[in-house]
């Protein structure tokens, strides 16, 4: 069999405009029945249906079946109803969580796209080396979540180590954040900057979509900086700022691995670094009480679920599709 | 949601600049001055965000005891004795053990992810089958889907089928598409490969796995790579999986591994700490030198616009 | 067609490669091809102690010809997850150390009732019955003890003295323990480092000492699963460092938190740590052996110490498919006399007397140190184990967590015993 290349005249108009070319008559086209393309598209969905129903859709009927019983591993789970999500509300370890994990999405995220969206606007220009630098600082992103970072992340923050230093030299003794409760989120709260490339990359891309002509129009017209940065630039990167703002809040919710070691895995100190994640790892595979793990686990979902409900609500007001020139 | 679409990285057009009234003296003069100040900003803000990695690297030559309060990056004293407490390594494990069993993991992972999401994509963005604006759906939705309602009976059934301690749990769902993020990307991009070739050699006879092995394949390299690098850096930086499903230490690969050297039972060793980082960080570091081409430019157009 | 082929290649090799790396672990359980025993055993702790497993499991291999060890070293942290897994799955291993979580498993019928080996495989002639029965789980012989160990207030002679303050006289009280504490945080001494010196850790090192309050009350701390005390008990008991919490005359908390895995007394800023006497071990590198000076606990109201020393056991796990070599070799690494010598007090004093008889530490080793210290303390051992609960870990836990929570001053000692009282579900 072989493939047809330059006869046919390639038009790389979008997708969909394959109707202009009609082949001609006499050809065989080989239009297949719907039954014919369900069952290949079922086969090459196979593998992926297999993981939903398996690994994904199964699993989750499973923790919430869970959430309902009290379940330590070794005896099958019993039968407890609510008393798990009672037990949740009252918990103040839970409450503790919660309001680590809130602090850190409601706070980190907005920092991080905030310096991000700055960073590129600071690169959204020709000058030399702006991909050098657009590279060079999306690499903490790469590394960013790594354990080996934590590990470093913490040493910097201990009495007498870099940041405690750095702070006496501005006249500030506020001594190692790692042992202060009320400093430790703002570890990750720093952490999380760090790692500014990768949604910076995003922003610069779409920075780069705006036509000039807009900015141009709007210097004829006497605007300046701030103006243009909020009646241009914003509103058509807002659909960018949606994408980026959900991804990282999601992610946010989910914090592990550097709250595990930069607190050792005790979510201290008293509590300060318990993230959410880490508090449910604590409950079910430490203690042995997977039934009120999964129930965690369902707040949480059902939290995530309200707050993308809100955003994809509320985007309705703030995010403007297709609106540029282009 | 809307529907998306890709748009590649463009470049500001030169031609426009010509359009603008003729550059004066000053414009030239404010011009140097303000690329002076991009430059200063930049690489006080590129400083500011490598301190620490170089930081952690330089620790890596201090012996243990000076890097604790040492704000200075340049070591006092050179020593590489560090790096030969890794290579000796740690609960009779050596080092090249923990970094061969992040290297299957990640290659194994790539492989698995590269398959399964191709498949997967080219179902979504090419076939028209009965319930596939669903599935589409529901697929996106486990973007948004945290991990945490999973994992438990995930864990419970592994361990029933005596899969624990296995590369098994860490690896399947990367055979079946589970991590919707790539599926996503190459679901972008096949929309926007024109469907001509298809159409051609639909005429010629070809089924779907015809048009898929040999004209959708070879197209899709681009983004396959850009797949397999994100895949690799996943895999290899992954803790919470191992953690969870590797408990003896000739399994561990490197995160876990890392954390050995935190041990409360005996005392703390820095120095072995920071180059065992630096170590495991390497693989990343060289990776992106070789790829960031393809790395950035995936990020870019996996941008979600409109 | 050749996309096709080298897809498949590939695929096929993914596959081949992952059941390759599936099966790369270490599998519990024998294998019993023509007579060869295979154990495989778990604990945890340093390096050193997984060099000293090895050598004791060469012996008992050359003397058990047909038997192949393999051993399974973990870190504490990771060590009763994966055996939790283990256990849910029936997997356990031949041979385990083990901790207060004796009761839970033994309770799940995880572990194997090793009662039928004594007097056969497992000889407890030389071992005190105290002990013994510390190792039971309602009567049942599930655990082998191998070690004893209790607590003991570690004291740094040279800080003290540059404090310019009185050593503590042997018969001390726990008041009394707190305001020497205080004296020497009073007297405001820098260490070697510059940095400041504290009278001591604050007592919140393990829920056993507690227990010893207890036990000094005469109270017997649990009753199965029914606890012989009161959430007052615990306002009592946490009452005695009120005045040294105020003073901050403590070790400070924050301290701690940057300094772990170490402590303050490792780091020479304390002068003294209420804990475990094992850990020497972990002391004496730091410190200087001979700075470091052992006390009994403090005395209760009666003037009576109430020490006990608690077993440290193996378990064997229900499902060994051989109980009699595992039983074997868990009487051999117990009271081996060569395994004595390769391990020390490391793993706690030996609980075979003659072995213990036969051991012979050098002059100024810790080993020594240890061995004088629970000589000199045999007088003050009056008192039998207590028995633990089952869910005596996460019980642990909790109360180590909220006495940090205590020490930074975000609950009182009332909150304490009613969040631990209710999470521990009574």
């Amino acid at each position: 069999m072989s493939v047809i290349t330059e006869k046919v005249p390639v038009t790389r108009a979008a997708s969909g405009e394959t109707a202009a070319r009609r082949p001609v008559a006499g050809a065989r086209i080989r239009r297949r029945p719907h039954g014919q393309n369900n069952r290949a598209g079922y086969t090459f969905l196979l593998p992926w249906l297999i993981g939903f129903i398996g690994l994904t859709a199964g699993p989750m009927i499973a923790s919430l079946y869970l959430s309902f019983t009290e379940y330590n591993l070794f005896s099958p789970p019993e039968w407890i109803g609510l008393d798990n999500y009672a037990r949740l509300f009252a918990d103040p370890r839970f409450q503790q969580s919660a309001v680590v994990t809130l602090t850190y999405v409601l706070i980190g995220t907005p920092v991080k796209l905030v310096v991000s969206l700055a960073v590129a606007m600071l690169l959204n220009n020709n000058r030399r080396g702006q991909s050098f630098y657009r590279s060079a600082f999306y690499v903490p992103s790469l590394v960013g979540a790594s354990v080996a970072i934590a590990i470093v992340w913490r040493a910097m923050f201990i009495d007498d180590g870099v940041v405690d230093r750095i702070g006496a030299f501005f006249g500030i003794d506020w001594g190692g954040w790692v042992g202060d409760p009320n400093y430790t989120i703002y570890m990750f709260i720093l952490l999380a900057a760090w790692q500014f490339g990768a949604p910076m990359v995003i922003f610069l891309a779409g920075l780069k979509d705006i036509p000039a002509e807009l900015y141009e129009a709007a210097d004829m017209d006497g605007a300046g900086r701030w103006r243009k940065f909020v009646s241009i630039t914003l509103p058509t990167l807002s659909p960018v700022l949606f994408f980026n703002l959900l991804l990282e809040m999601i992610n946010a919710f989910q914090v592990f691995g550097s709250a595990f070691i930069i607190s050792n895995g005790s979510g201290g100190p008293a509590g300060s670094t318990l993230f959410y994640t880490l508090y449910l790892y604590q409950r079910g595979f430490e203690d042995q009480q997977l039934g009120y793990a999964s129930a965690l686990a369902w707040v949480l979902l059902v939290v995530i679920g309200i707050v993308t409900a809100i955003f994809f609500r509320s985007s309705k007001m703030w995010v403007h599709y297709g609106g540029d020139a282009r | 949601m809307s529907t998306v679409t890709t748009r590649t990285l463009v470049v500001p057009d030169e031609k426009k600049r010509a359009r603008i009234p003729q550059r004066k003296r000053a414009d030239r003069g404010r011009r140097l001055a303000g690329s002076v100040l991009f430059h200063v900003v930049s690489i006080a803000v590129l400083i500011v965000l490598l301190y620490p990695a170089a930081w952690m690297v330089l620790s890596a030559f201090k012996p243990s005891s000076d890097i604790v309060g040492n704000v200075s990056l340049i070591p006092d004293t050179w020593t590489l004795e560090n790096f030969t407490q890794v290579f000796e390594g740690i609960a009779g494990m050596s080092f090249w053990r923990f970094a061969w069993n992040s290297l299957v993991l990640a290659v194994l992972t790539v492989v698995g992810v590269c398959l399964s999401s191709s498949v997967t994509a080219y179902a979504f963005a090419r076939i028209d089958f009965r319930g596939r604006g669903i599935w589409f759906a529901l697929m996106i939705g486990t973007l948004l889907l945290p991990f945490h309602v999973v994992i438990i009976p995930q864990y419970i059934v592994f361990n029933q089928l005596h899969l624990i301690n296995t590369f098994t749990p860490l690896l399947i769902g990367r055979f079946l598409a589970t991590e919707a993020f790539f599926v996503f990307l190459l679901v972008q991009f096949m929309r926007s490969v024109p469907r001509d070739l298809d159409e051609a050699a639909r005429i010629d006879g070809a089924g779907h796995l015809r048009i898929f092995t040999t004209i959708m394949l070879p197209l899709m390299r681009p983004a396959l790579v850009t797949c397999s690098i994100f895949a690799f850096l996943g895999s290899w930086n992954d803790f919470f999986g191992p953690l969870l499903y590797l408990k003896s230490p000739d399994l561990y690969p490197l995160p876990i591994a890392l954390r050995l050297y935190i041990d409360s039972t005996s005392a703390s060793n820095f120095g072995a700490q920071m180059a065992m980082a630096v170590l495991s960080l390497l693989p990343v570091l060289l990776f992106f030198l070789i790829f960031q081409r393809y790395i950035v430019g995936g990020i870019a157009t996996s941008g979600l616009k409109g | 067609m050749r996309y096709t082929r080298t897809i498949g290649v590939v695929a096929a090799a993914g596959v081949a490669l992952g059941a390759l790396a599936g099966c790369s672990s270490d599998e519990s359980a024998a294998t019993d091809e023509g007579g060869s025993v295979e154990l495989t055993v778990t604990w945890w702790g340093n390096e050193s102690r997984i060099e000293k497993y090895e050598k004791s499991f060469e012996i008992f291999e050359e003397e058990h010809p047909g038997v192949e060890i393999t051993g399974v070293p973990s870190d504490y942290g990771s060590y009763w997850t994966s055996r939790s897994t283990e256990g849910a799955a029936r997997e356990l291993p031949d041979l385990m150390q083990f901790d207060g979580n004796l009761t839970k498993y033994a309770h799940n019928g995880l572990l194997l009732d090793a009662s039928e080996y004594v007097g056969d495989t497992i000889d407890f002639t030389n071992v005190d019955e105290n002990i013994v029965k510390g190792a039971q789980v309602d009567g049942k012989q599930f655990g082998i003890p191998f070690g004893v160990g209790g607590m003991s207030l570690f004291v740094n002679k040279a800080l003290v003295e540059k404090a310019g303050v009185e050593m503590l006289d042997v018969d001390y009280t726990w008041d009394e323990l707190n305001a020497w504490i205080g004296e020497i945080t009073d007297a405001g001494i820098t260490n070697d480092d510059g940095q400041p010196v504290y009278g001591g850790n604050d007592h919140g090192a393990a829920t056993q000492l507690f227990y010893q309050w207890l036990v000094q009350k005469g109270i017997e701390p649990w009753d199965g699963e029914t606890p012989g005390f009161s959430q007052q008990d615990i306002v009592d008991y946490l009452a005695l460092e009120d005045e040294g919490l105020a003073n901050g005359a403590f070790y400070p908390v924050d301290r701690t938190t940057q300094v772990a895995p170490l402590d303050g007394f490792s780091m020479n800023e304390s002068a003294s740590s209420l804990t475990y006497a094992s850990f020497y071990g972990r002391y004496a590198p730091e410190v200087g052996g001979e700075n470091i000076v052992m006390l009994p606990v403090p005395s209760g109201e009666s003037g009576e110490k109430a020490m006990w020393f608690g077993p440290s056991n193996y378990a064997i796990g229900a499902n060994t498919e051989h109980p009699e070599e595992a039983t074997e070799l868990a009487d051999f690494l117990a009271r081996d006399a060569r395994v004595a010598e390769i391990f020390g007090t490391d793993r706690g004093i030996m609980v075979d007397t003659e072995t213990r008889a036969g051991f012979e530490p050098q002059e100024g080793t810790g080993d020594a140190e240890v061995l004088a210290y629970v000589d000199s303390v045999e007088q003050y051992a009056t008192a039998v184990t207590p028995q633990t609960p089952e869910n005596f870990a996460s019980y642990e836990a909790e109360w180590l967590r909220l006495n940090e929570e205590r020490m930074y001053g975000n609950i009182t000692a009332e909150e304490f015993a009613e969040q631990w009282w209710t999470e521990a579900g009574l």
